[in-house]
């Protein structure tokens, strides 16, 4: 963009030059028709005044120059508002050449037409004529002058030599009444003189051309011009005495006289003014034509350049306009044409005006508005994505709209990036899914949209309890709603209710079969010990056997029920940093390999972290775990147990993961679903609270069991404790914090 | 109305210049042959008067520095043809003086004689090497306004001589 310092100066330049311009051209016609009609002296002026004409009809032509420049660019770049101002000039030149050819032209004629009227033929022939009269007048009086001069030269040559001139002259000149009579011996030597001037001014000397006559005809006679517009008439004749050299000549003067002189006068002037306008007038048309040309072509110049103006002065609204207009298309709302005039497009680029700032109000609304609903949409997702409860949302023809992380985790199905698919799809890749769509069907069917239904799904890490809850969107004109489903993972509540369950039967247990076993132990061993004496072997036998019975079973109906206590005893967290290796390490060693016993194997990450545990609660996890496996592997030959741990990545965070794989017979797919919980067992003994431990110990450091069995092949138990990735084997402190947290 | 006779040149030439001290005063005296053409003598046989100017110019001649123009004088000459007396008028405005001649050619030989012009006053120059310029000119800013621009476009009444040169004191 062109500054606007720039703008201003050239604008100004160019009003100056147009000024001048004016000025300059209407001084030059003014003093040009001065000069061109005027036949009298002007001086030097002609040049001057052509040039300052020329300088300003220059002027114009570097003005309408750039002007023309300017508009041809703004065509060839398509600027806006340049093809209407080229139309506007094209238009206004138009209009103006066609009426100021005609003028021109009809001009040229009458111009020439009238002077040439100036010029009568008739006027001319009778001024020639009045010359020829006035002539011939004045030639009478000539030759009268001269026939008078004449006869005073007969006296002269008749009275001889020995005359007193100075008596006779005054006489003839008297008598022929001359103004001067002289008498010359040959050209400068005056003889005699006599004239009617009292002053006693000197005669006029006879001319060459006087001499030449006289030689010639022997007279002369001339009608001479005096300076001040009077007319003399000089006479000569040659006297007939004397020698050749020296002969002598009797001049005469003779005025005119009052009544011819004037009229001599008069006729000389007006005979020469006509003569001179005559012979003027074709340079008088020249310079008329030359005038009205530069008029003609100063108005057109200016009127070519007013055409430009007033071209620029109506385009300009209109060019911003369109260059608003563009503007605005291209987004830019901040666009204000300058004022307008009061005309219909001043109130044109107002209202364009008022639209743009109702236009930008609008659209500041809009965004303000999209920022709000995108800040809600923002807040809505942070605190889906924060919630534990599985948020999927399903467009009415089931295809997925959007689904919360929470979701994902409890189905273990990405839902994000699957957005648009139908949900039936992805169930047919995973039974959790499909139980879910199943579920949603059936109630569609029914024709219902808000429900709620608990749910056993499977996944590869168990059965899981959902409470899945259904509520239809509204629908806008747009869409015509859909279905959000809600998901709540309800097993760690109902093993919680279950794990209270059991406590509650557990020390009910303890309490009521405890305290009689003992009583029936000692009475047992009583009776045996009353007895037995009394009694002969086979009987003793018996007793003993039978004694010896009552008290294993008691035995181990103590057992069972100190299991049972131990089960629903929750004694207070101890949690401390432990490297798990190192346990794992202890508790391995008290399973060394023994006959028929398989051998417990390690496999351990050397860059395990230290993770914050309650270590009798891990290393009962551990005895839990191997002694099953073990068990499970009794009268196998090849059995083995392997403990590994590792790091892995889960549920987005760091987790210490502890494997205990044997290569038993494992698990019903019926047996696995339900191995963590109380009283299930697959061995012949045991209490079936073994891994329903595990389970609550793994649970009260925030963990994870799962399990992977398959018939045959073996089970493979994982529990996985999560840790801090930024707490190392060095920042015990804030790993054990962490981890408590995570417990409370 | 007079007429012309064929086409002829026009042409100004100072033949000869001289000047001389006479009582304190640098007269000079000139002979230039003077000839009009065609067009001039045309305008001139219809009415129109012309004046014919002789331009003095001393000049201080310098050695190391160019010439000094120390005066410029101009003697002018109206020459005017009358109609009714068909005689050529020559008047000189500075003396108000005035002749009449028959013929053209008389007239102009009038004006060519050009004699005991005051040039400059002996005690106004000093005894530095003078020279004396002389050139004669049809002025044609005395030309009335339409003469004036064919004289302007077409080049029309351009008369003049070249510069004729002398020493002042000879």
């Amino acid at each position: 963009m062109v500054p606007v310092e720039f703008k201003t100066i050239r604008r100004n330049l160019a009003t100056v030059l147009l000024i001048a311009a004016i000025s300059l051209a209407v001084i030059g016609l003014a003093l040009l028709r001065e000069v061109s009609t005027n036949t009298g002296d002007t001086g030097s002026l002609y040049q001057n005044i052509v040039l300052v004409s020329g300088a300003g009809v220059a002027l114009l032509l570097i003005l309408i120059g750039t002007n023309l420049v300017r508009l041809l660019a703004d065509l060839r770049r398509q600027r806006p508002g340049a093809r209407l101002k080229g139309r506007l000039v094209s238009a206004f030149v138009a209009l103006l050449i066609a009426p100021l050819a005609v003028v021109y032209i009809y001009s040229i004629y009458f111009l020439s037409e009238g002077i040439e009227s100036w010029f009568d033929v008739r006027v001319e022939a009778g001024l020639d004529d009045a010359l020829a009269l006035s002539r011939s007048a004045l030639d009478i009086r000539m030759l009268d002058n001269l026939a008078r001069t004449q006869t005073a030269a007969d006296e002269l040559d008749r009275l001889g030599n020995g005359v007193d001139l100075y008596s006779v002259l005054p006489r003839l000149r008297a008598e022929s009444g001359a103004q001067e009579l002289s008498l010359f011996s040959g050209r400068t030597r005056i003889v005699a003189t006599s004239s009617d001037n009292a002053i006693g001014q000197l005669p006029a000397m006879p001319t060459d051309e006087l001499l030449l006559s006289l030689r010639r005809d022997r007279t002369y006679v001339a009608l001479e011009p005096l300076v001040d517009n009077q007319y003399q008439v000089r006479t000569a004749v040659l006297l007939t005495g004397g020698a050749a050299r020296d002969k002598l000549i009797l001049q005469g003067v003779f005025r005119l006289g009052k009544s011819l002189g004037p009229l001599t006068s008069s006729v000389q002037e007006a005979a020469t003014r006509y003569a001179e306008l005559a012979f003027l007038r074709a340079p008088l048309k020249t310079g008329f034509i030359i005038t009205l040309s530069m008029v003609v072509l100063l108005s057109l110049l200016l009127a070519v350049y007013a055409a430009f103006f007033v071209a620029r002065r109506l385009s300009a609204p209109v060019q911003n306009l369109v260059a608003g207009t563009r503007a605005v298309a291209k987004g830019d709302f901040d666009t204000r044409l300058p004022a307008g005039g009061r005309d219909e497009i001043g109130f044109l680029v107002d209202s364009f005006n008022d639209m743009i700032e109702q236009l930008a109000a609008a659209r500041a609304d809009a965004r303000r508005n999209e920022a709000q609903v995108e800040n809600e949409r923002a807040n809505v997702e942070a605190i889906l994505a924060r919630l534990s409860t599985g948020v999927i949302a399903l467009e009415k023809n089931l295809t997925i709209r959007t689904a919360n992380q929470s979701a994902e985790e409890l189905l273990n199905q990405p839902f994000r990036g699957n957005e648009g698919r139908f949900i039936e799809v992805l169930a047919t890749q995973n039974p959790a899914v499909q139980q879910i769509v199943e579920t949603l069907q059936k109630h569609l069917e029914k024709g219902e949209t808000e429900w709620r239904e608990q749910i056993k799904v499977s996944l590869e890490t168990g059965a899981r309890e959902l409470v899945c809850a259904c509520t239809a969107l509204p629908g806008t004109y747009r869409s015509r709603g859909g279905f959000v489903l809600v998901l709540d993972d309800i097993t760690e509540l109902l093993q919680a209710q279950r794990n209270a369950a059991w406590g509650e039967v557990a020390r009910r247990l303890a309490h009521e079969i405890k305290n009689p076993l003992t009583p029936i132990q000692l009475s047992a061993e009583r009776i045996r010990k009353k007895i037995m004496n009394t009694i002969d072997a086979d009987s003793g036998e018996l007793l003993d056997r039978a004694t010896q019975t009552i008290v294993q079973q008691v035995e181990a109906m103590r057992d069972m029920v100190n299991a049972f206590s131990e089960y629903a005893r929750a004694p207070e967290m101890n949690l401390t940093m432990l490297d798990l290796n190192d346990l794992i390490r202890q508790v391995a060693d008290l399973y060394p390999a023994q006959a028929r016993q398989p051998v417990v194997k390690l496999q351990l990450d050397p860059n395990l972290p230290l993770i914050s545990v309650d270590a009798v609660r891990m290393r009962q996890v551990l005895h839990n775990l191997i002694r099953n496996s073990l068990e499970a592997l009794e009268n196998q030959d090849d059995a083995a147990v392997l403990v590994s741990t590792a790091k892995v990545a889960h549920k987005k965070g760091n987790w210490v993961q502890i494997s205990v794989q044997d290569n038993g017979p494992g698990l019903s797919p019926e047996s696995r679903e339900k191995i963590f919980e109380p009283y299930v067992t697959t061995k012949s003994k045991g209490t079936g609270l073994g891994l329903a431990i595990v389970k609550k110990l793994v649970e009260e450091h925030g963990g994870e069991v799962a399990i992977d069995s398959e018939p045959g092949v073996g089970t493979s138990v994982r529990i996985l404790l999560r840790f801090a990735k930024t707490t190392g084997r060095n920042s015990i402190a804030n790993d054990t914090d962490a981890i408590r947290r995570q417990s409370a | 109305m007079t007429p012309v006779k064929a086409e002829t040149e026009g042409r100004f030439e100072v033949v000869r210049a001289d000047t001389r001290l006479e009582n304190g005063t640098w007269l000079a005296d000139a002979l230039v042959d003077l000839s009009l053409d065609t067009d001039t003598q045309k305008a001139l046989q219809n009415g129109v008067p012309i004046t014919i100017e002789l331009q003095f110019e001393l000049v201080r001649k310098r050695l190391l520095w160019t010439d000094a123009i120390v005066l410029e004088k101009k003697a002018r000459i109206e020459l005017r043809y009358m109609l009714l007396s068909q005689r050529y008028v020559v008047t000189y405005p500075d003396t108000n003086t005035q002749s009449s001649y028959a013929t053209l050619y008389s007239a102009l030989r009038q004006i060519g004689l050009f004699r005991d012009y005051p040039l400059v006053a002996s005690e106004l120059i000093d005894d530095d090497e003078y020279e004396v310029a002389l050139r004669a000119v049809l002025v044609k800013e005395e030309l009335p306004g339409p003469l004036q621009m064919l004289a302007f476009w077409r080049g029309d009444f351009s008369l003049e001589s070249e510069w004729y040169r002398w020493n002042l004191r000879q």
